[in-house]
Formats: structure tokens, C-alpha cells, sequence
């Protein structure tokens, strides 16, 4: 009996604190999206980072839910690299052709398979982000 | 100049553009309706306007009075609107009409 109701306990201060845990990480999600755009722009060239700082703190004020704003704040971190090459100019790489494959040495291959990787990750983990917010709404 | 590649996701821009082409539309307007990654859309919203077929510009409020930064807007332009529309007939796809939708700003 002892044994029972100290594992009911357990199981209850358990669970209070998984929810404090989950409040406190939505509570700060936004904070820490905002302190993710500011590191990202760093990445950017200098003569942008004042733009992107405002655009992209106003466009997360604008996207719903705290792991939204995460995310989108994650994609700026992605897009910074492309950004740069963007407004230095340069075109950015051409998508996959299936010949370039042939061409591309053994770096070259290694280089795209992490990329793939990477990419497949980076979707899987879109699709998993969306799935707990999902559930996180119908919980509340 | 050289001219942008059109994706899968270019073209759900475009789309959502050419549904209303007056629209001024933020970034954050175009995730929520075309679902598109940030780290996919800012880049290609840079190589869109650079090329002319977008134009951008802040949104026209003082920061210290509404409380919150500025919204960069987005329109296309009639270059936009016409690399949109061949884009939609290469792929075989009919160009969005001009219904009105949610987001956005006239």
C-alpha cells in the first residue's frame, strides 16, 4: 500500500513538474527565437544586419505559437548563408542536375550526401515540431 | 542580371502574390499561407527582388509608437507578374485568380 501510493506521488510531482518544465519552455520560446536572430545576423554582411534584425523580429512577432517562432527562427539562422551570397552578387548554386553528380569528386560526393542528410534531417524535424505543437493545442 | 530559378516553392510565392497582385505581403504573411521554410523564403525573397520581380519597403508606422519593429512589406512587380505567369504555363499549372484572401496588406 506504502509502495502505491508513493508511486501515485512520484508520479504526480512528476507530472507537475514535466507541465512547469513545458510552461517555462513556452514562456521563453519567443525570448529565445528574438536571441536567435540577433546571433544570426552576425552572419549576415554588415550593411544588412540592421534590416534583418528589424524584419525578422517583426516577422516572429507575427508567427503564431512558440515553436513556430523557434523554427522560423532556426530557418534564419539557415538562410544567412545564402543571403550573403545573394547580395554579394553571386548566384547562388544551381539545383542538383543529375550530370553534375558525375563530375563531382569524391568531396564533391561526400559534400552533397551530408547535405542530403542534413536536409532530411532538418524536414524530419519540421514535420516532428509541427506534430507537437499540434498536440500541444489540443491538450490545452 | 540572371534570371532566378523557379522552385516547387517559388511558385507557391508567386501563387500567393498573383492571387491579389496590390497586396503587401511581410515574410511572416507568406509562411503562414504558403508554408514555406524561412530559411528557404528570405533567400529566395532577396533573389526575387534582385532581380526585379519584387520590391520591398518598410512598413510605414514609427516603431516607438506602435510598440513593435517594422514589417518589411513585399509587392511583385509587372516583371514579377510576368515571369509568374510563364512560370505557371511552363508547368502547365493555370495561374491563381484574384480572389481575396486573409493576410497581406492592400
Amino acid at each position: 500500500m506504502i509502495e502505491f501510493i508513493l508511486s501515485a506521488l512520484a508520479a504526480i510531482v512528476l507530472a507537475a513538474l514535466g507541465a512547469m518544465a513545458g510552461a517555462q519552455a513556452n514562456a521563453s520560446a519567443p525570448a529565445v527565437a528574438r536571441w536567435i536572430v540577433r546571433r544570426a545576423v552576425l552572419r549576415l554582411p554588415p550593411e544588412l544586419r540592421e534590416r534583418y534584425t528589424e524584419q525578422w523580429l517583426a516577422d516572429l512577432q507575427d508567427i503564431p505559437g512558440p515553436l513556430a517562432k523557434l523554427w522560423t527562427a532556426v530557418g534564419f539562422v539557415v538562410s544567412t548563408g545564402a543571403l550573403g551570397r545573394e547580395h554579394a552578387g553571386k548566384q547562388l548554386v544551381a539545383e542538383v542536375n543529375p550530370q553534375s553528380s558525375v563530375k563531382r569528386g569524391v568531396r564533391g560526393q561526400l559534400g552533397y550526401a551530408v547535405g542530403y542528410v542534413t536536409g532530411s534531417f532538418v524536414r524530419a524535424m519540421s514535420l516532428y515540431l509541427k506534430f507537437v505543437e499540434r498536440a500541444a493545442v489540443k491538450a490545452a | 542580371m540572371h534570371e532566378p530559378r523557379i522552385t516547387h516553392a517559388t511558385l507557391k510565392v508567386f501563387g500567393l502574390f498573383m492571387r491579389s497582385p496590390r497586396r503587401q505581403l511581410s515574410g511572416a504573411d507568406i509562411i503562414r499561407e504558403t508554408k514555406v521554410f524561412s530559411g528557404t523564403l528570405y533567400p529566395m525573397l532577396a533573389r526575387l527582388e534582385l532581380a526585379g520581380m519584387l520590391t520591398s519597403a518598410w512598413e510605414d508606422v514609427d516603431p516607438s509608437e506602435a510598440g513593435r519593429p517594422r514589417r518589411r512589406l513585399y509587392r511583385i512587380t509587372a516583371l514579377g507578374q510576368n515571369a509568374a505567369n510563364k512560370a505557371f504555363r511552363e508547368m502547365g499549372v493555370p495561374a491563381p485568380g484574384r480572389a481575396a484572401t486573409s493576410g497581406g496588406r492592400a
